[in-house]
């Protein structure tokens, strides 16, 4: 696929669970033989140059920090075993969360295969050497069974301001569904997403291979782009002035507010966004990526000095305006 | 106010890690709940505790890693590899029910390939081998025996490991 539709797609995202023969889950494995696995893949880790951190229950501290910051995966943050995180620019290795090794990477735009290439690649790099669990009925052994097979989720976030509004994505998400793809909000569920955002995963990962995972996501993420645009379009040719009244107020408010909550930063960016893929206003798509993750509430509190709630609104409109100016 | 209804109250400030950048959230403590769900497929699967009951009511324990069917079934998970075989039949019907009657379908481990290739192979020379003794072929009969002896050796080994 060489278009991105950098206009609608945020990020493509590839994640493999793998886990290593002859040595139980995490979830039974003791402390002594996640030490193991830890220390052998900590070498690998190092060779392929990315920083490498490593937990144990004893350390008080991190673990309190980490029980903050990983709720996306409760398993790594309530265990107590030795385990390890290996981040690179834009790549993540999880050692001993559900399952021994979990490889995630991530692209900008609508680019699944290269987002896979780069986690095939790490798997090679890591667990090339290993000997992996697997069955030739169930394929790569996971500890869930819900990830069996190629143990591999795909996942597109998309910008469907559009399709949003018009309540037409409820019934896309049931058409979805029949296909093993699943639709909902990037933050929230069924419609009620953030910014208009939507992440498109697959539901099954046994009894189908990873490219065909990763076409009939990128089909499905391809189907709401061109459906999306069809509807900015429509709504562009018969609502002209206020669309680009709106567009231009966001542009407005997001590059001089002074002080600035998270919901209305997310609102103004959607309409902002959809505004330059329409080429009402100026703006860079990159920009506007890092800035979803920019104006999330813990990146704020974290560049914050004083952590009141008029001090965070004040330095979220810092970071937004220094972007955009 | 909640950042993800808008409506209750926030009471839980959640951080995620996506991709080693993090993300806070002001929740209120039905969405910070909900998130919680949310964040790792659970949802998409129907309630493990709904399959049928095990007739036979004895407690199955995995050789491998000790997991008891109990705790199988609370957890949806298995301890190990060898669960899936251990429990079958708690898992094939559940495996089913997500996927469809399936078998896997994608890549192969390297680790894996050598096994599979290596009992291909195991299979060719017990044919070879028996051809070479009907055919009265000794001396190549016996190279073959020792390609093969050396083989079931490795294939033993694997299995003991296991
Ligand atoms: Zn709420
Ligand atoms: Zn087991």
């Amino acid at each position: 696929m060489s278009e991105t539709y950098r206009d609608i797609a945020v990020e493509s995202r590839v994640r493999l669970s793998r886990n290593l023969k002859n040595y139980p889950f995490p979830a039974r494995l003791g402390a002594k033989r996640a030490e193991e696995i830890v220390e052998k893949l900590k070498v690998k880790a190092e060779k392929e140059g990315l920083a490498v951190r490593v937990y144990r229950d004893q350390d008080k501290e991190e673990l309190r920090a980490l029980a903050e910051e990983e709720i996306g995966s409760a398993d790594f943050t309530a265990s107590k075993l030795p385990r390890a995180l290996f981040t690179g620019s834009d790549t993540v290795v999880m050692v001993n969360e559900a399952d021994h090794v979990r490889i995630q990477a991530v692209t900008e735009g609508l680019s699944l295969e290269e987002s896979y290439e780069k986690a095939k690649k790490l798997d090679a790099a890591i667990l090339g050497d290993e000997e992996i669990a697997f069955d030739e009925r169930l394929g790569y052994v996971t500890s869930s069974p819900t990830g069996l097979g190629t143990a591999l989720r795909a996942s597109v976030t998309l910008h469907l301001p559009a399709l949003g509004e018009s309540g037409r994505i409820d019934r896309v998400m049931l058409d979805a569904d029949r296909l093993g793809v699943i639709i909902r909000g990037y933050l929230g569920e069924g419609s009620s997403a953030m910014g208009g955002l939507y992440t498109v995963t697959n539901r099954t990962t046994l009894g189908i291979s990873e490219e065909e995972i990763l076409k009939r996501i990128g089909e499905v993420a391809q189907k709401l782009i061109e459906k999306e645009r069809e509807l900015r379009a429509k709504g562009l040719s018969q609502n002209e002035i206020r669309l680009t009244d709106r567009v231009r107020r966001a542009a407005a408010i997001l590059k001089n507010a002074y002080a600035i909550g998270y919901n209305e930063t997310m609102l103004l960016l959607s309409d902002y966004r959809m505004g330059v893929s329409l080429g009402l206003v100026e703006g860079d798509y990159g920009k506007m990526n890092g800035l979803i993750r920019a104006v999330q509430p813990s990146v704020i509190w974290n560049g914050s000095a004083e952590k009141t709630e008029l001090a965070r609104e004040h330095h979220r409109a810092e970071v937004v305006t220094a972007a955009l100016a | 106010m909640c950042d993800k209804c808008g409506k209750r109250p926030a009471t839980t400030i959640i951080r995620k890690n996506i991709n080693g950048k993090y993300s806070e959230y002001a929740l209120c403590a039905e969405c910070a709940a909900e998130e919680q769900i949310f964040s790792d497929f659970r949802e998409l699967v129907p309630a493990f505790f709904s399959l049928p009951e095990w007739e036979g009511a004895r407690e199955t324990v995995c050789p491998f890693c000790g997991a008891t069917a109990r705790e199988v079934r609370r957890t949806g998970r298995a301890g190990c590899a060898q669960c899936y075989k251990t429990f079958d039949y708690l898992f094939d019907p559940y495996i089913e029910r997500i996927h469809g009657d399936v078998n896997h379908a994608g890549t192969v481990p390297a680790s894996a390939d050598e096994e599979i290739t290596r009992r291909k192979r195991i299979r060719e020379l017990r044919e070879e081998l028996r051809e070479a003794v009907e055919k009265e072929e000794y001396e190549k009969a016996a190279t073959l025996r020792d390609e093969l002896r050396a083989l079931e050796k490795k294939e033993n080994e694997a299995k003991e490991a296991e």
